[in-house]
């Protein structure tokens, strides 16, 4: 069994999930990353993706929103966004907002914005992904 | 007979009255315990996010970020929050008042209000206002938190601003609320609240994805937009519970002036009584 840290993600309107796993993953904004106990320190920012905690065998999903990570040997601090358990996540309302979203960048109306709908797209499409996942994960 | 009519009407409205202020009382009381929620939730993120950047400026320098920089002139920013709504005791009264002064003490001042009672009380007033926020209540989206955040963001940086406060109340609990004045920017890094677990930070040298630029520029901003947020959500718990302090009071004053009233009326009815015997008693020795 190998050594157990501290997890904590935090966001502005949710309560503090606090877990103790062996390995977490982490969407970092250049590239996914693990980090299990012992791991150097870092400070990463997150693009919106799929959060695993990995415990054992167990395995929990969870979307976030982008945001940062700081990472330390013994503890690592997720400072989300928005955080939602991957089993919760609303895949109706994020195929909605994924076609609100590519109408208006195909549109390019003018006044409309632009980047916000692209950030709109990437955070349905995260969402997705992550419901994908943990359906494949269930069966 | 007219008066006791009287009477009753003027009891029948009291008792509407106290019937909905004790409404207003019980809606406020349950907002109050929602905004306060969403409070402590959000306190544990605004620690954790302090600590993070108080370690990183430290790597950094100050001069790392355009909303840290200090300025020795230009001009100031004022943001206003005040409720949508009245009917909650002294709330907007105090703040406007100290707003007030503060306008009169440094004429030059840029306004930014939120909530219609302060745009009212400016407007009134013939001041400019720069931009106003109404109907942020009772749902503070994090959307209309990040269009404030632009906006201030932009003032600093883009039209040299020297510094940009905000003027809110401060929810201390149900009964103490305080109007204070803060500063949103620039951000004074060694002087934020967070645990300051020196140790781990002086250990470990960090390592930076993808640069220690990119990640000070995000962290900043977002830090910017939780501490509006939260002061947001300070003073709607602050109406609130003004509200439901004012509610409680009123409701008291309906029921004592009930209380009053119907001593009244059992008075008239007793005195038409006592009349209408001694008239029959009148009507009666006459007749002998």
């Amino acid at each position: 069994m190998s050594k157990t840290f501290m997890l904590q993600v935090v966001a502005p309107d949710q309560p503090v999930l606090a877990e103790e796993p062996t390995l977490v993953e982490l969407p970092g904004e250049v590239g996914e990353f693990g980090v299990m106990a012992g791991h150097m320190s870092l400070l990463s920012a997150l693009r919106p993706g799929t959060l695993r905690i990995i415990k054992g065998h167990e395995r929990e999903l969870y979307f976030i929103a982008g945001g940062f990570a700081e990472v330390n040997a013994s503890s690592v601090i997720v400072l989300a966004e928005e955080y939602v358990k991957a089993g919760e996540i609303d895949v109706e309302e994020a195929k909605k907002t994924k076609k609100q979203s590519e109408a208006i960048l195909s549109e390019k109306k003018e006044g409309a914005d632009l980047k916000a709908a692209e950030l709109a797209l990437h955070r349905a499409e995260a969402r997705l992904k992550a419901a994908d996942e943990n359906k494949s994960l269930k069966k | 007979m007219a008066q006791i009519k009287e009477i009753k009407t003027r009891i029948k409205s009291v008792k509407n009255i106290g019937q909905i202020t004790k409404a207003m009382k019980m809606v406020a009381a349950a907002r109050l315990k929602r905004a306060q929620e969403r409070i402590l939730g959000a306190r544990p993120y605004a620690i954790k996010m302090a600590d993070v950047m108080k370690n990183l400026a430290s790597k950094a320098g100050e001069e790392v970020h355009p909303l840290l920089a200090i300025r020795k002139e230009g001009p100031t920013a004022l943001m206003v929050i005040t409720a949508d709504r009245g009917l909650c005791g002294s709330f907007n009264t105090n703040v406007l008042r100290q707003a007030h002064h503060f306008m009169q003490e440094n004429p030059e001042t840029v306004l930014l209000t939120v909530g219609k009672k302060g745009r009212d009380f400016f407007k009134r007033r013939k001041y400019a206002i720069r931009r106003e926020w109404l109907g942020v209540f009772p749902r503070v989206s994090m959307e209309t938190v990040l269009e404030m955040r632009d906006e201030i963001e932009r003032m600093f940086v883009a039209e040299k601003f020297k510094t940009v406060k905000i003027l809110y109340t401060e929810f201390k609990s149900v009964i103490t609320q305080k109007t204070t004045l803060d500063t949103l920017l620039p951000i004074k890094v060694a002087e934020l609240p967070g645990e300051g677990k020196k140790k781990d930070y002086e250990a470990g040298d960090y390592e930076f994805e993808p640069d220690i630029e990119t990640i000070m520029e995000k962290l900043i901003s977002q830090y910017l937009a939780t501490q509006i947020h939260r002061y947001l959500l300070e003073s709607f718990s602050s109406e609130m519970g003004a509200k439901r302090n004012a509610m409680e009071a009123a409701s008291k004053n309906a029921g004592e002036m009930m209380a009053k009233l119907t001593l009244e009326f059992n008075r008239a009815r007793q005195a038409m009584i006592t009349k209408e015997i001694a008239e029959i008693v009148g009507g009666a020795a006459a007749l002998q």
